[in-house]
């Protein structure tokens, strides 16, 4: 297992988390979006989520980076408020609104920044080793 | 390293003052350390012939670390003019290339002491 795998696997995390934080984002922008795009009203937009799989990246058994294999939509129900002036509004007077849980949102956006941060950590230390090693050759 | 070692047991002078002298050195350990690090795609100097394989390796490790410093000037060209590259991707490849290119230093280097050293012997 050379470094290089090592600083490939935190990449890997990186990019990983970079799109749970681009997946968060786009999912609080669309807290109150009540059609998508193209779509029909009183078609909100629905909420997402990314699944993760590891994905071998070196030789070696431990070299298991990790890679967004899908980009699923929640199963949560929209929430349906009263709101007769909306033009979005149906014969009733309903809307629906994404079924975004704001809160769990911002948890997972936190989560996703520090899990960053943990990759970022990894690939620095990797760099650090190579660094070290090469230190060895010094008089 | 054992390349002063190995240089040092070449007789007579005038086989190591040109640098491909350096050539007849049959095993230096700082081919397969370079392997290791990722920077020759070669084969390690215990499999080629004897005579030419530290050249070989030597020259593989400088082949593949000009594609890896080609890689990172490609990635940062696609960050700068605003691809879809990501910034780590980018800082990452940047960091592989400067420490290929510290090990491949490195190795000069001890190449240059060990041939500094000969030459300085006495006669």
């Amino acid at each position: 297992m050379s470094v290089f795998d090592t600083i490939r696997i935190a990449a890997s995390g990186l990019t990983a988390q970079r799109l749970r934080m681009d997946v968060a984002a786009s999912n609080l922008a669309n807290a109150q979006t009540t059609r998508t795009q193209g779509g029909v009203a009183g078609q909100p937009y629905e909420a997402e989520q990314v699944v993760f799989q590891s994905q071998q990246m070196g030789p070696a058994s431990a070299d298991q980076g990790v890679s967004a294999i899908a980009i699923v939509q929640s199963t949560r129900p929209n929430v349906r408020v009263y709101d007769p002036n909306n033009p979005d509004a149906d014969q009733n007077g309903f809307i629906n609104y994404p079924n975004v849980d704001v809160a769990s949102e911002m948890s997972d956006m936190m989560g996703a920044a520090r899990s960053y941060q943990v990759n970022a950590t990894v690939a620095q230390a990797a760099k650090q080793q190579a660094l070290d090693a090469l230190d060895l050759g010094k008089a | 390293m054992n390349a002063i070692g190995a240089i040092s047991s070449i007789t007579g002078i005038s086989g190591v003052s040109p640098i491909s002298g350096v050539g007849s050195v049959s095993s230096v350990s700082g081919a397969s350390t370079l392997n290791d690090a990722g920077a020759v795609d070669g084969a390690a100097a215990g499999t080629q012939a004897p005579g030419d394989s530290f050249l070989n390796s030597l020259s593989d490790a400088f082949g593949s670390l000009n594609g890896q410093l080609g890689a990172a000037d490609a990635s940062m060209n696609d960050f700068a003019s605003g691809g879809s590259a990501d910034l780590h991707t980018v800082m990452l490849q940047m960091e592989e290339a400067s420490v290929s290119l510290k090990a491949a230093v490195d190795v000069r280097d001890k190449l240059l002491e060990a041939y500094q050293e000969i030459m300085r012997t006495q006669l």
